[in-house]
C-alpha cells in the first residue's frame, strides 16, 4: 500500500493528446457503482497529487485499494494524473579486498640448522671499524613455517676483517644446511690460511706492493693470485665439506645449491686493502662519498631461465682463469662502507641489475641503511638492522642477508 | 618484471547443467576466488579468466587480477560448442600472456593452467577438433579436464593432450562439483607456492595433489 500521509486534488487541463498514457481503467457508466484498479503502483513510495478526478465527479480515489471508487456523474474522457514519489531501490555489490600484509602468516621453524633471524654486532677496539650484520627470514618462508636459507659467518681475524655470505635455492630442500656449511668451512679456511705466516706475509707483501702504485698490472696480478690461493681455496673447500655432507647422507650434492660471497679487508699503509669473491647472484661493494661506488663482484645470471651459479656446482671450479675472474681487489685510502649482501636485499632496493652500477643508487641505498642502524635510540644497531628488513615489498618475500664494514 | 600465473576456468554452460549442476559452478567460482584472495602469494600472482560454453559462448571473464575479479552471471542453456571455447582460450593466450624475451633478458608469464568442466559430448561437429589441434599445447602449463556423467573421454584426452590429465566425478551434483573445484583451488595454490620457492612451474598433473575421485580424503 501507498504512503498515507495527505494527498492533494487538484483540477488539470491535459488532453489525450499532450500526455502518455501508462495505464486504461476499464470504463465507467454515469449513474452506476463503480471500481476500476490500477495496476501502476509496485514502485511508488508515495502519491504526492491526484489531478483531474474532480472533473468526473461522484468518484474518489481509494489508497487501501488502489481503486477509483464511487459513482460517476459526467461522461467523457478523463485523464487522471498522479503525480508520485517512486520507491525504486537499486542494489550495488561492493566487493573490498583485504590488506595482503595482513594475509600473511609467521610461523616458526623447526630451526633445525639455523635460528629464523639472526644478527650481530663485532666491535674491536683494536680495528676502527666495526662488522653489522643481520640475516632475516622471508615472508615465503615465514607463511610456510620453513627454515631461512640464507646463512652468513663474519669474524675478525689478527688484523683482518672477514665477511661471508650464502644464499641457498629456495627449490634445493637441503640448501639451508648448504648455506650453513659454506659460511663456516670458508670462514674457518681463511683464518687458517692466515694464521700461516708464509701465506699471511706472502698476501701482506702483495698488498704492499701494489698499494704503492695500484696502476701497476703485475702487481694487481700478483695480488691477484695471492688472494686467489687463500679466498679460492676456501671457496674449494666450502664445496668439498658440503659434497662430504651429501654423500654421508646419501643425498644428491644439487639439494644443497648454494651461492657464496666472500670480502676480506685489512688496514695498511694508512689505507685498507679488499678483497672480494664471488660465485651467485646478490653483490658486495665498496662505498666512499664523494667517490663512484668500487664494485667487489658481478652477480652470476646463469642461463635465460633465470637459474644463478652455486658454488655447489663442480664446473665452477674447472679453470682457474675462470676462477681469477671473479677475484676483485682494491687498496683505498679509507671508505665509509663495505656492503656484502643476498639478493634478498640488493632486488628490492636496486632492482634491474644494471642499476648496481650506478653510484647514485648505491649512495641513496647508504642513506638508507644508515638510518636504519640508528632507527631507535639505545637499540643494538644490529637489532635495527633486522627492524628494518621487514620492510614490505610485493613480490620480494626472499631471505634477507646484510653485511656492513663501517 | 611481474610474472603473472594465467588461471583458465574452462566451463560448460549447456542446458544439461541447469539447476544443482550450474548452481553448483557459480558456488565453486565464489569459493575459489574467496580462497584465492587470502593467500598473499597467489594474490600477487595470479590472473584469472573464465570461459563458458553453452548457449553463452565465449570469455565470461578476461584474465583479470585476484583484486579485480568480479564474479560472471552464468545461466545453463543451449548445446556444447568446445571448439569456440577452445578457440577463445587460444585467442586469449596469444593476446594476454606474456612470452619471454631472450634478448631484453624479460621473462614473460609463467604458462598457463588451464581447468576444464563439462558434463557431455560437443555438439559443434568438428570444429572442436579443429580448434583442439590449432592450441598449441607448449604454451600451456597443464590442461586438465574434468567430465560429469555423459562425457566423451576420448574428446577429452584429445583436447588435454594426455590421458592422465582427464579426471572424472560421479555425479555432477554440489558435493562432487564443490570437491572438484576444491582441488582446483588447491592445485592453484600448489603451483604459486612453487613457484614462490625457486621449483618454476608444474609441468603435469603429477605435480598437483591428487584429484578427487581418486582419494576422497584429498582435501
Amino acid at each position: 500500500m501507498i504512503g498515507a500521509s495527505e494527498i492533494e486534488y487538484v483540477e488539470n487541463n491535459s488532453t489525450i493528446d499532450d500526455i502518455a498514457i501508462d495505464f486504461q481503467i476499464p470504463n465507467g457508466k454515469v449513474g452506476d457503482r463503480y471500481q476500476g484498479e490500477i495496476d501502476l503502483f509496485n514502485d511508488v513510495e508515495k502519491i504526492k497529487t491526484i489531478y483531474g478526478i474532480g472533473k468526473i465527479g461522484g468518484v474518489e480515489f481509494d489508497k487501501k485499494s488502489n481503486s477509483i471508487i464511487g459513482t460517476p456523474q459526467n461522461a467523457g474522457e478523463f485523464l487522471i494524473e498522479f503525480d508520485c514519489l517512486v520507491k525504486k531501490k537499486k542494489v550495488i555489490k561492493l566487493i573490498v579486498n583485504q590488506d595482503p600484509k595482513k594475509l600473511w602468516k609467521n610461523i616458526e621453524s623447526n630451526q633445525e640448522h639455523k635460528v629464523d633471524d639472526d644478527s650481530l654486532f663485532l666491535q674491536s677496539p683494536k680495528h676502527e671499524k666495526d662488522i653489522v650484520v643481520a640475516s632475516k627470514r622471508g615472508r615465503s618462508h615465514e607463511h610456510n613455517g620453513t627454515q631461512r636459507d640464507d646463512h652468513y659467518d663474519v669474524r675478525f681475524y689478527d688484523d683482518w676483517f672477514i665477511s661471508i655470505v650464502a644464499d641457498g635455492a629456495g627449490s634445493a630442500p637441503l640448501s639451508s644446511l648448504g648455506s650453513k656449511i659454506a659460511c663456516e668451512t670458508a670462514g674457518n679456511i681463511i683464518a687458517e690460511a692466515l694464521a700461516d705466516l708464509d701465506k699471511k706475509q706472502s698476501v701482506v707483501d702483495a698488498i704492499d706492493e701494489y698499494s704503492k702504485n695500484n696502476t701497476n698490472a703485475e702487481a694487481k696480478k700478483k695480488l691477484k693470485t695471492q688472494v686467489y690461493k687463500i679466498i679460492v681455496t676456501a671457496a674449494y673447500e666450502a664445496h668439498k665439506a658440503i659434497a662430504m655432507e651429501a654423500k654421508s647422507k646419501g643425498e644428491e650434492l644439487k639439494l644443497y645449491h648454494t651461492t657464496l660471497l666472500i670480502t676480506i679487508c685489512r688496514k695498511i699503509n694508512q689505507g685498507y686493502f679488499v678483497g672480494g669473491f664471488q660465485i651467485g647472484d646478490g653483490i658486495s661493494a665498496i662505498l666512499k662519498k664523494g667517490e663512484p661506488v668500487k664494485l667487489l663482484g658481478w652477480p652470476d645470471s646463469g642461463e635465460y631461465a633465470g637459474q644463478t651459479n652455486f658454488i655447489t656446482d663442480a664446473r665452477i671450479f674447472k679453470t682457474a682463469e675462470a676462477l681469477m675472474e671473479r677475484i676483485y681487489v682494491e687498496y683505498i685510502q679509507d671508505f665509509d662502507a663495505i656492503y656484502s649482501m643476498t639478493d634478498g636485499i640488493s632486488d628490492p632496493l636496486f632492482g634491474d641489475e644494471k642499476n648496481l652500477k650506478l653510484t647514485e643508487k648505491w649512495n641513496e641505498f647508504n642513506n638508507n641503511v644508515t638510518e636504519a642502524l640508528n632507527l631507535e635510540n639505545g637499540v643494538s644497531p644490529d637489532k635495527n638492522l633486522l627492524k628494518w628488513m621487514e620492510f614490505y615489498e610485493e613480490r620480494e618475500h626472499d631471505d634477507r642477508t646484510l653485511v656492513i664494514i663501517l | 618484471m611481474e610474472r603473472r600465473l594465467p588461471v583458465y576456468l574452462l566451463l560448460d554452460t549447456s542446458g544439461s547443467m541447469s539447476g544443482e549442476p550450474i548452481e553448483a559452478v557459480r558456488n565453486g567460482i565464489q569459493l575459489l576466488v574467496s580462497a584465492l584472495r587470502n593467500e598473499p602469494q597467489a594474490l600477487e600472482t595470479v590472473w584469472l579468466s573464465v570461459i563458458t560454453f553453452g548457449k553463452q559462448t565465449g570469455t565470461a571473464v578476461p584474465l583479470t587480477d585476484l583484486n579485480s575479479f568480479q564474479e560472471p552471471t552464468i545461466t545453463a542453456d543451449g548445446g556444447t560448442p568446445m571448439g569456440k571455447a577452445l578457440t577463445e582460450l587460444k585467442k586469449s593466450i596469444d593476446q594476454n600472456v606474456r612470452k619471454g624475451d631472450k634478448e631484453k633478458e624479460e621473462k614473460g608469464d609463467w604458462k598457463p593452467l588451464v581447468f576444464m568442466l563439462t558434463d557431455g559430448g560437443p555438439t559443434d561437429g568438428n570444429d572442436w577438433k579443429n580448434a583442439s589441434n590449432n592450441l598449441d599445447r607448449k604454451r600451456i602449463a597443464c590442461f586438465i579436464a574434468c567430465g560429469t556423467p555423459g562425457y566423451e573421454r576420448s574428446v577429452l584426452e584429445t583436447i588435454t593432450g594426455d590421458p592422465a590429465n582427464v579426471i572424472e566425478l560421479q555425479t555432477a551434483n554440489s558435493d562432487q562439483l564443490s570437491k572438484f573445484f576444491k582441488w582446483v583451488t588447491a592445485s592453484i595454490t600448489g603451483s604459486v607456492k612453487d613457484i614462490a620457492e625457486g621449483e618454476g612451474e608444474i609441468t603435469g598433473i603429477g605435480s598437483l595433489p591428487p584429484p578427487p575421485g581418486e582419494d576422497e580424503d584429498v582435501l
